[in-house]
């Protein structure tokens, strides 16, 4: 298979390679790249400045500390997609659908049109905690709808959208279980859960 | 009572539900009649919720709201009779005075006990307007309002 199938022969060359090389010289001669022969080349004579063998014991060493890491980066490509519609109620203050599905950790993306086109009112789509939602709605009939930004009881929010138009939001799906989202300019009466599954 | 009575009132009333039913047939829009006359009944409820909260900033905003139903049934009746159409005229023309009323009353006397009567006032003018059309088309005003889509028992 080998030009110079004579390994015994890169044996001695490797020696003589390690006695030149300070760096080699304090391997251990029960080394394991003591004990590992150096590949022939298929062609050409072999380098004396080239430690092959040393180079396909590092790359074994480390091939399989990287190929986690490459699937690790595969997998975060790979997370789930999922586009979710909602609109409202025409033009009553109400969603439609008012419950949403999604699974967890999936990276959703959900548009938010305003189909009224009679009345001049402004919506948004706004997802928070089951525990937040009074104090929120509280809030929000005093402040006159306006999201601060930061606010913590707010997982993720849509921009108020005029009549006839839709916006866009995208986030990653929490933890399961079931999220109430609402508009922030009619927090009372404009409500509905996201179901968050396993 | 007689069962020749109980009779004759049955029959009244079966009339009346035929009579109202024949007359929502004969609307050329019901559903849009139906739409504008809802929104009323909403952006009446949401004047009643700002002043409950004392969010009286908030009220001309509602009162801007209302006319722009008020257009909506306006747009739902143009293709009637006009004898039914002056009559909705009237009575809507009523109802938005009402509630400007109220509007107007929130920037002078933001008085909370003051503007939840003048705004019962103005919903038995709008109630008025409602009475013009078919029981089938008007909106519920016990409608509840709460968390839609929540796990139901």
């Amino acid at each position: 298979m080998w030009d110079r199938p004579d390994s015994q022969f890169y044996w001695s060359r490797d020696r003589k390679i390690a006695s030149r090389c300070p760096k080699l010289k304090h391997l251990h001669p029960l080394s394991l790249r003591s004990t590992i022969p150096a590949m022939p080349f298929r062609r050409g004579p072999l380098r004396s400045d080239a430690p092959v063998a040393r180079r396909r014991l590092l790359f074994v060493m480390f091939a399989p500390l990287l190929i986690p890491l490459g699937c690790g980066r595969s997998q975060k490509s790979a997370q789930e997609v999922v586009d979710l519609y909602i609109e409202t109620d025409g033009d009553f203050i109400a969603f439609k659908p008012d419950t949403l599905t999604c699974p967890t950790s999936a990276l959703v993306r959900l548009t938010f049109h305003h189909a009224g086109r009679l009345v001049t009112v402004r919506h948004n789509w706004l997802l928070t905690r089951a525990d937040q939602l009074e104090a929120l709605s509280k809030d929000f009939a005093a402040n006159d709808g306006v999201v601060a930004s930061g606010d913590p009881r707010v997982i993720t929010a849509t921009p108020l959208c005029d009549k006839g138009e839709s916006v866009m939001v995208q986030f990653t799906a929490p933890s399961p279980g079931d999220y109430p989202f609402l508009c922030s300019t009619h927090p009372e009466d404009m409500r509905g859960i996201l179901h968050v599954t396993k | 009572m007689k069962p020749v009575k109980i009779a004759a009132a049955l029959m009244t009333i079966g009339l009346a539900l035929i009579m109202a039913s024949t007359v929502a047939a004969q609307l050329k829009s019901p559903d849009d009649v139906k739409t504008g006359l809802r929104l009323l009944m909403q952006v009446s409820n949401d004047f009643k919720r700002q002043i409950t909260a004392k969010n009286f900033a908030r009220v001309p905003r509602e009162f801007k709201e209302y006319t722009e139903s008020a257009d909506a049934v306006r747009t739902a009746v143009k293709d009637e009779p006009a004898a039914f159409k002056a009559k909705v005229e009237t009575k809507l023309k009523a109802a938005v005075a009402a509630y400007q009323k109220v509007s107007d009353m929130s920037s002078t006397t933001p008085d909370a006990d003051k503007l939840m009567a003048e705004h019962a006032k103005a919903v038995t003018v709008m109630n008025a307007l409602f009475n013009l059309f078919p029981p089938e088309l008007r909106p519920d005003p016990n409608a509840p309002a709460g968390i839609r889509g929540a796990p139901k028992n």
